[in-house]
């Protein structure tokens, strides 16, 4: 009885095995697809997976770029956005470096990162950005600047206030350089638009948000000539502006933090030709946003900013404001006007020193810079931010940041913001720590799917005004933390028209939720890269994400370490279409991929006659698929597509 | 007699003026009317359905359009631009004195794709202002001039383009690969197969256009396999792959043997591709002994349709 059992197994088996090296036999269209994918050994580990994927479709690395121009260039083009351009597997290096560099910088030093890749002519260059050393802030080489007489005479109060120990203790120098800073940035300010006509101002002041927003109309002669007129905004000393206000702000928050406060409550006000000047006990104090430079000693304030004598932006031209607060937990609310680190043709600058804040600004807020320079920085605590449209580090012909160092914090926005930027500007939103959840949308509608999805144009996303200008760099970095981050169309380290996006996570197990032109994607002749060093993470998208390039463009994805999940439908997962180069990239861990569509994995195919790539690599790890890949193998997709998952190095190019 | 006619001209004055202010109210009318719908066009937010529609009117307006249509070629607005392209390709050959003379014009984005619609116009006067264009200074016209000289499907564009396969411009050099193998001139086959030798994109296109020729591109396909260089040989095998001919299996077994995982893959490939019993009972054969998965997906991957 054993007997025969054994015999039948053995029977079975040798069954089995005909069976399969028939249908392996008869191959051929369509069948036996689970043999299609032999075990894949490289037999060097260290045989480089980029190289392997690149010879598998006849390539070899210096066929990869775009170094010709496709379109006419114009003033704006940055010399990131060509290098990237011409030599796509400088991407990610690129991004990690920026990532990191950021996450080491304090805000003073993001800021100089940030202006010297999108102006070759670095703020110190103009030798009129440097502090003079004896603490003034007049800038080196240029003439003294004389205070207004209201100006001095507040200083010389302040000053015998602080001896009177009216006002915290050693608190005193901190105002002088807070005038001084202010008087310094706004007389760089002008100079940056002296080669403007008045009408011309008025006229950029007028069509501004027009450009910004897809809903309004603008005939194209306005546009081209609203172009032009910016050009001759002088970007060097815009920048060197911002940077003498921001330096100020900082200088005088180390001091102010230092001061002894001996008594909480007290307050003072000056009228000045450049605004107000107000001191701030540490109370609960409210504040109405008249004043340029407002100190705060602490307490839970509110700033509301929406009253209506606030509204008219009419004389804001070349406002310099530099407010600190100390500490608390703060409520900021201006939906109405351009509020808190919104340099909205001027320059604002706010610190925050601490506490769970609450941020409520309306369009171009904290951390906007519109034709100017716009800082939100806030040092620690569990805070909200809630912006509309150009907000939370944004830039367009200048420079957006907001910063936030410690705590568990929320960012929402409509559209264009958290780290966008479009032409001749930058912005950046740089958080340290914490588990932050980052969400955009919910605002504007995107035409295409009948309307049910929104824009968003965010979370790391460089932006041109297509076809005559193009874009700057939008920056999303985040340093620690379980992050989440959502978005719908246009997000999430991507980019359209001679631009630059990047999202850099650099530890935390994080999620990130989109739609369309995401998670690593260039449209249109631009740059968009999405890069994750750490952690198990989830990315969730629908199309045209996950490493794509579309239309001549280069998007990448790459996630270096841990168990990820990728989900998408279709063009994701390392595609290209209408000549665009798409690539994937994971470095370890066990990972699941489903991509069931059209061009995924490694998809590419003919447009204009002329391929499009699309690069998949997984570099490690025992990973399963829904699509086209499949563990340990080698795949080509349609034309030039090709998927590697191997043992391996990836190696990217500095 | 003269007495007449002194008497009349006032009149005939009065109606050719009437006629021309006629003739103006008209052009002014259709100006506004080509306005009005590019307008419309150029909103996202319509089904594309209707933005063929708008297309079919502006034909239907004729060749009174034109002028109007001509300066939206260089629009911000790419739809608007798309639909100004395709009802000028519509309107026909009245068209085309106007875009050639666009395409002649100061404006390089006007005259870029006033050259790319002269490209669907079949007319006698297109070839030679497309010849023209090829030897523009702007590269960018050029390769639109080489791509609309494909479209034409001329043969006497034939020798233009083969020197324009040794452009500077790889652009230009891709365009006019593509083109000749629109045209399909069996004398275009050496400067083709000299583009396996260039950039990706370039050798890339260059197959695909030796393939079009087909059988008359065999021989120097074949002379492609033996460069030694593994970009080229596989961008040969890709054209060889697109000529299903006996012929040239014989020329492709031996890579089977190649070194190179990706040359061997190439050339299983091809020989699928190809499809006659010989190359698939040596696809067959080879199978067994094959041991890169990468050889072995292409031979099984499914071909597409």
């Amino acid at each position: 009885m054993m007997r025969n059992f054994r015999w039948g197994i053995i029977l079975l088996l040798a069954l089995a095995a005909i069976g399969c090296a028939r249908i392996r036999r008869v191959g051929g269209e369509g069948s036996a697809l689970r043999l299609l994918y032999a075990p894949f050994e490289l037999g060097d580990s260290h045989e480089d997976l980029l190289d392997v994927a690149l010879h598998a479709i006849g390539m070899k690395r210096d066929d990869l770029g775009y170094r010709k121009d496709f379109a006419q260039r114009d003033p704006f083009r940055l010399k990131i956005v060509d290098d990237l351009l011409a030599h796509p597997l400088k991407t990610v290096p690129y991004l990690k470096s920026a990532g990191e560099k950021l996450v080491g910088s304090n805000t003073i030093g993001a800021y100089d990162f940030i202006v010297s890749q999108i102006y070759e002519n670095p703020v110190g260059a103009t030798g009129r950005s440097s502090l003079r050393p004896d603490g003034g802030t007049a800038p080196a080489g240029a003439a003294p600047l004389h205070l207004a007489t209201e100006e001095a005479e507040a200083l010389s109060e302040i000053e015998k206030l602080d001896a009177d120990g009216a006002i915290p203790t050693g608190s005193g120098k901190a105002f002088a350089i807070l005038v001084n800073g202010r008087r310094a940035a706004a007389a760089e300010f002008v100079a940056a638009f002296e080669k403007l006509t008045p009408q011309e101002i008025a006229f950029l002041r007028e069509k501004a948000l027009a450009v910004v927003s897809e809903d309004e109309d603008m005939p194209d002669k306005e546009f081209q000539r609203f172009v032009a007129v910016a050009g001759k905004v002088d970007r060097a000393k815009l920048m060197a502006a911002g940077r003498i206000a921001l330096d100020a702000d900082e200088r005088a928050f180390e001091i102010l933090r230092k001061a002894e406060v001996k008594k909480k409550r007290f307050h003072y006000k000056w009228e000045t030709p450049g605004g107000a000047i107000e001191i701030s006990g540490a109370t609960d104090d409210t504040h109405k946003g008249d004043a340029s430079i407002l100190v705060d000693f602490g307490g839970n304030d509110r700033y509301l900013y929406d009253a209506a004598q606030n509204k008219n932006e009419g004389d804001s031209f070349g406002r310099v404001s530099l407010t600190i607060d100390l500490g608390g937990d703060d409520i900021y609310v201006g939906r109405n006007r351009p509020s808190f680190g919104a340099g909205y043709f001027g320059i604002d600058i706010l610190l925050d020193a601490g506490g769970n804040d609450t941020y409520i600004g309306g369009d171009y807020s904290l951390g906007a810079g519109f034709f100017g320079v716009g800082v939100l920085e806030d040092m620690g605590g569990n805070d909200s931010f809630k912006g509309r449209i150009f907000t939370e580090g944004a830039g367009f012909i200048g420079v957006g940041m907001l910063i936030a160092h410690e705590g568990n914090d929320r960012y929402e926005a409509g559209e264009n913001a958290q780290g966008y930027g479009l032409t001749g500007g930058a912005g950046l939103l740089l958080d340290y720590k914490g588990a932050d959840s980052y969400f955009t949308g919910a605002m504007l509608r995107d035409h295409r799917e009948e309307g049910k999805y929104y824009q968003s144009f965010a979370q790391g996303f460089g932006m041109g005004l297509r076809p005559i200008a193009s874009g700057g760099i939008g920056l999303l970095v985040d340093g620690e933390g379980n992050d989440t981050y959502e978005a719908d169309y246009f997000g999430q380290g991507s980019s359209y028209w001679y631009a630059l996006g990047g999202l850099i996570d650099l530890k935390g197990n994080d999620r990130y939720i989109a739609r369309r032109y995401c998670q690593g994607a260039g449209v249109h002749l631009s740059v968009g890269g999405l890069v994750d060093l750490e952690g198990d993470d989830n990315y969730v998208a629908w199309g045209v994400a996950q490493g794509v390039g579309h239309d001549l463009a280069v998007g990448v994805l790459y996630d270096a370490v841990g168990n990820d999940t990728y989900t998408a439908e279709w063009l994701s997962q390392g595609a290209g279409s209408a000549n665009g180069i798409g690539i994937f990239a994971d470095g370890s861990g066990d990972d699941k991929y489903i991509a069931p569509g059209d061009r995924t994995q490694g998809g590419g195919e003919i447009a204009r006659e002329f391929p499009s790539v699309g690069i998949f690599i997984d570099a490690g790890g025992n990973d399963s698929y829904a699509g086209p890949g499949r563990n340990d193998s080698i795949w080509t997709g349609r034309e030039a597509g090709v998927g590697v998952d191997g043992k391996g190095k990836i190696r990217w190019e500095e | 007699m003269g007495r007449v006619i002194r008497g009349k001209s006032p009149i005939i004055l009065l109606i050719s003026c009437l006629f021309g202010l006629f003739t103006i109210a008209v052009a002014d009318e259709v100006s506004k009317r080509v306005e009005a719908l590019l307008k419309e066009a150029g909103n996202a937010w319509i089904p594309e359905e209707k933005r063929v529609e708008i297309q079919k009117q502006i034909v239907g307006l004729g060749e009174k359009a034109v002028p109007s249509l001509i300066p939206h070629l260089g629009a911000m607005n790419i739809l608007e631009v798309n639909v100004s392209m395709g009802a000028l390709a519509g309107i026909g050959s009245p068209a085309a004195p106007y875009l050639i003379a666009a395409m002649r014009g100061d404006d390089p984005e006007v005259a870029y794709r006033a050259a790319l619609t002269l490209g669907d116009i079949h007319d006698a006067r297109v070839v030679p202002a497309l010849l023209e264009g090829l030897k523009s200074s702007d590269w960018h016209l050029r390769t639109a001039c080489a791509k609309s000289l494909g479209t034409q499907k001329n043969v006497e564009a034939t020798i233009p383009l083969i020197a324009a396969t040794a452009d500077p411009e790889d652009a230009v050099r891709r365009a006019a690969a593509i083109a000749l193998g629109h045209i399909g001139d069996p004398a275009a086959v050496d400067a083709l197969a000299a583009l396996l030798y260039d950039t990706y994109v370039v050798r890339y296109s260059a197959a695909i256009a030796l393939a079009s020729i087909g059988r008359p591109a065999l021989p120097a396909l074949e002379k492609s396999l033996q460069s030694g260089n593994p970009e080229v040989v596989i961008a040969a095998l890709q054209a060889i792959g697109g000529i299903p001919c006996e012929e040239s299996v014989h020329a492709v077994i031996p890579l089977l043997a190649s070194g190179d995982w990706a040359v061997r893959g190439a050339a299983a490939l091809a020989l699928r591709r190809i499809g006659t019993p010989e190359a698939n009972d040596t696809v067959a054969k080879i199978e067994r002994r094959e041991k890169h998965p990468f050889v072995l997906f292409e031979i099984y991957k499914p071909l597409p349709k």
